[in-house]
């Protein structure tokens, strides 16, 4: 059995689905039982999410003219 | 010639060998902001878009030799990844590519849990975890950049090419040159530091 010591420290992987088998099933099962893990792994989720819907707000466009602008000839190296 | 030697994640290869202007527009298009993400984990903010205007360019005069040996993302990645580095070490500014040993976030120290392993300090609660309604803070947000920012160098770049850019942790190896374990370890650590903002926000209001 699992301790939430080393849930914290497998919540990414388990996340990620980088465990074997039998840990992602260690991992579940202990989430199953303990609130506070649950809550843990859920808040570490919920981080993950935040910050990609930040960077989805922070997109840049408009870049590519600027870049083809400066290429240098063609074959010209 | 096999079709996927003609066309690559619906790019023009034999058109970009050729060096073709629209060929080059898309491969820009398709790349150009992970190649800033890319150069921004490395050396920083302020010098990631001039690294990576120079890597189109050498990219361009590149590509008739380019071979097809590996995908042209993991080349593009490779030639902007080490000229990042170079740049990095012409500033003068090398920063260790080896974070371990620095700053563990709360969570992961023993302080934390009790001698069963069990938690002492569990995690607080959140008025709310929907990150819809988390991102409707913008002083929350205004946190996490700032944190973001702050992060060490290797952290910061393996959750970009992880979290932000989705990029599988094989090829994020291949790009930082460092090991699985290395790469897990930083993601996780960076995840946690910046739940802890949030934690913190949610208590007291600031930073």
């Amino acid at each position: 059995m699992l301790k939430c010591n080393e849930i914290a420290n497998l919540a990414s992987d388990y996340l990620d689905k980088n465990l074997s088998w039998k840990e992602y099933f260690s991992v579940k099962m202990h989430l199953f039982m303990c609130g506070h893990c649950k809550r843990f792994v859920q808040h570490l989720l919920s981080t993950i999410r935040v910050v990609q819907g930040m960077e989805r707000q922070l997109a840049t466009t408009g870049e590519t003219e600027n870049i083809v602008a400066c290429l240098p000839d063609k074959n010209q190296t | 010639m096999p079709d996927n030697q003609i066309m690559q994640n619906n790019l023009d290869l034999a058109g970009l060998r050729n060096q073709d202007h629209r060929a080059f527009e898309g491969l820009v298009e398709k790349y150009h902001r992970q190649m800033v993400i890319v150069a921004r984990a490395i050396i920083g903010d302020s010098l990631a878009e001039e690294v990576v205007q120079e890597a189109w360019v050498s990219i361009y005069s590149a590509l008739p030799a380019f071979e097809g040996r590996s995908s042209i993302k993991t080349w593009i990645y490779t030639i902007v990844s080490n000229q990042a580095k170079t740049r990095l070490r012409k500033e003068s500014r090398l920063v260790s590519m080896n974070d371990m040993a620095e700053d563990i976030p709360s969570y992961l120290k023993n302080e934390r849990f009790n001698d069963k392993g069990g938690w002492s300090s569990p995690p607080p609660l959140w008025d709310t975890d929907s990150p819809e309604n988390l991102l409707e803070n913008d002083q929350l947000k205004h946190c996490i950049e700032k944190t973001l920012e702050l992060l060490p160098t290797v952290q910061k770049s393996v959750f970009l090419l992880r979290d932000i850019e989705q990029q599988p942790l094989a090829e994020i190896c291949n790009i930082l040159h460092i090991s699985n374990s290395n790469v897990r370890v930083s993601l996780h650590r960076a995840r946690i530091k910046l739940m802890q903002v949030i934690d913190k926000y949610q208590e007291t209001g600031q930073c």
